[in-house]
């Protein structure tokens, strides 16, 4: 199997998503994303050229709503889908910067 | 600096006036308390759905036609991939490669005479939330996601700019237009109207860009030519020292009067934009596309210059009168029923601006309505009372809200021969010494003129007063 995705481009996706991966589970990251870029690689060999790209399975276009106001929802029900809420805040470990 | 041209371009984000979000129902009001405009769909819960907002559509379809562009048969959404916790969703909302409009352009003024700035896109997204950071020695980051989802136009131009007061002009003029159209408040201090701007230099004449940076957290369009004419200098020593300039994004720090770098390129963000799978594509048609291009008012640069032709008024206060739509309006408005036009400006200019600018009010919020001042300057132009008095009245106007007519009373010009001949005796019998200080110095009667007005109430012809005060001083 041609190898698809290099070290270099597992570590800089990981990064991107925020997330730390040892060098074992980079080499285990890179075996997975081959396998999946690999399905990929099949269906690039069907011939699209005359197709146009498809960017939705159905055929609907131009579903939009008014500007009406409606009531959002409740502080104790979002509170309830967070691990940490204060005042009426989402706590998270702070960030400043990229 | 001279052997250097600039290149500036600008990327602008307006809220769109709208009551609700892009995708969702949940209000867009500024400064309420944290979280408590967010739903399912603002906060990226699983299984949450967007739909469209009509009117956000229709008012970016309206500032990208006010920017004369080229509206597209076909528009779609994409996901804008990143990690930050302003964003819950992991990715925004925002359009890559069929924007709902391009290829605009905007006309500013600048000493030469016009110049046309070339928009290459205006596209819809959706807003981030805000995030506060504890300051109190925490390692916490507290969120807010009302603004979430708030819908955005980005205004991006083409690289036409060439000064830091080119990159000024634009704004103005991009903010008068989308007040004027309605589309945005662009209210700078609320964060409706958020501008990064990008710089390079190049050597004169040369045809290839140099290397830019960026320069983000703009509050303010004055910051934005500060730090614009910091950026450029600085470049320019870095150039004149044979340095290389680092593509970077820095940050305005006021205080300080400098920028700092953020981020170097290396860090840039890699955003993996994909179609939004969530909603379906949209046509624009050709006839609704039509009916915003008819619903949109006369521009800002084009009532100018009508109002200049119409009411002969010169370019500053032309310049003046139209720098809100509201304010033109009143004055037109006046102008219906009161065709001294010059006169008008001035009692604008003098009383309204004033009161106005004293009390920080808007033209919408000033209590005397078109018809009333108008009514008044009639009074003051038929010499039914004289313009000192009709200061006054308009003062009592402001307070009260009422019209001309209920102040009138007691405040009519005298112009009766004998009874300003009363008030003019009355006061040389008072002062008899002015009479005699006159005759050495002409100049008296200017004062001998006060204490008679002042006798009358104001009321007396002013010209009366001095045909008579001559007639007795001989």
């Amino acid at each position: 199997m041609e190898i698809m995705i290099t070290l270099q481009e597992i570590q800089h996706i990981a990064r991107l998503s925020k997330v730390y991966l040892s060098p074992e589970e980079e080499a285990e990251m890179a075996k997975d994303l081959e396998t999946i870029l690999s399905y990929f690689q099949k269906i690039k060999e069907l011939p699209t050229e005359n197709i146009l790209p498809a960017l939705s399975p159905i055929e609907i276009c131009n579903v939009v709503r008014e500007d009406i106001e409606k009531a959002s929802l409740p502080l104790d029900a979002i509170a309830k889908n967070s691990p940490s809420f204060e005042e009426g805040f989402f706590i998270v470990p702070k960030v400043l910067g990229t | 600096m001279e052997e250097f041209d600039i290149t500036i371009g600008l990327e602008v984000h307006v809220q769109l006036s709208t009551q609700t979000k892009l995708f969702c129902s949940c209000g867009t009001r500024f400064a309420q308390s944290p979280n408590s405009q967010v739903c399912p769909v603002c906060l990226g819960l699983p299984g949450s759905l967007p739909v469209l907002n009509q009117k956000a559509l229709e008012l970016g379809v309206k500032a990208a036609l006010a920017l004369n562009c080229t509206i597209p048969e076909k528009t779609k959404f994409d996901r804008k991939n990143y990690f930050y916790p302003d964003l819950p969703k992991g990715y925004q909302i925002s359009q890559y490669d069929e924007p709902v409009s391009q290829n605009g352009f905007l006309v500013i003024p600048i000493q030469e005479g016009k110049k046309k700035i070339g928009i290459v896109r205006a596209h819809l997204e959706e807003d981030a939330g805000k995030l506060i950071h504890s300051d109190a020695g925490q390692a916490i980051s507290y969120v807010d996601l009302n603004r979430a989802g708030v819908p955005l136009l980005e205004i991006v131009t083409a690289p036409d700019i060439e000064s830091p007061e080119e990159a000024y002009c634009y704004l103005t003029e991009l903010k008068k237009i989308l007040q004027y159209i309605e589309v945005s408040d662009c209210n700078m201090q609320e964060g409706s109207l958020r501008c990064d701007a990008n710089i390079s230099l190049k050597p004169k004449g040369s045809k290839t860009l140099g290397t830019k940076t960026e320069i983000k957290n703009l509050n303010s369009f004055n910051f934005i030519r500060k730090a614009l004419q910091y950026e450029a200098n600085r470049q320019f020593q870095c150039l004149k020292r044979g340095e290389r300039i680092e593509q970077a994004t820095y940050t305005w720090l006021e205080k300080e009067s400098r920028t700092e770098k953020m981020r170097s390129k290396e860090d840039a963000h890699d955003y993996h934009y994909f179609p939004e799978p969530d909603l379906p594509p949209f046509s624009l048609k050709e006839s609704w596309v039509q009916g915003l291009q008819d619903s949109l008012p006369e521009l800002p640069q084009n009532r100018l210059q009508r109002m200049m032709e119409k009411y002969g008024l010169n370019r500053s206060d032309a310049e003046l009168v139209t720098q809100n739509r509201k304010e033109a309006d009143y004055f037109e408005e006046c102008a219906k029923n009161f065709q001294d036009y010059r006169e008008l400006m001035n009692w604008i200019k003098g009383k309204v601006y004033t009161y106005l600018n004293e009390k920080n009010l808007s033209i919408a919020q000033f209590p005397v309505s078109p018809e009333n001042l108008s009514e008044l300057l009639q009074l003051v132009s038929n010499k039914k009372i004289n313009r000192e008095a009709g200061k006054e009245i308009l003062d009592k106007m402001i307070t009260s809200g009422q019209k001309a007519s209920c102040f009138i009373q007691n405040k009519e010009k005298i112009t009766d021969h004998k009874a300003i001949m009363e008030f003019c005796q009355k006061v040389l019998a008072q002062k008899p010494h002015l009479a005699e200080e006159y005759k050495a110095k002409p100049n008296v009667l200017n004062s001998i003129m006060g204490s008679v007005m002042k006798e009358s109430q104001g009321r007396a012809d002013a010209e009366k007063v001095k045909e008579i005060l001559l007639q007795i001083l001989g």
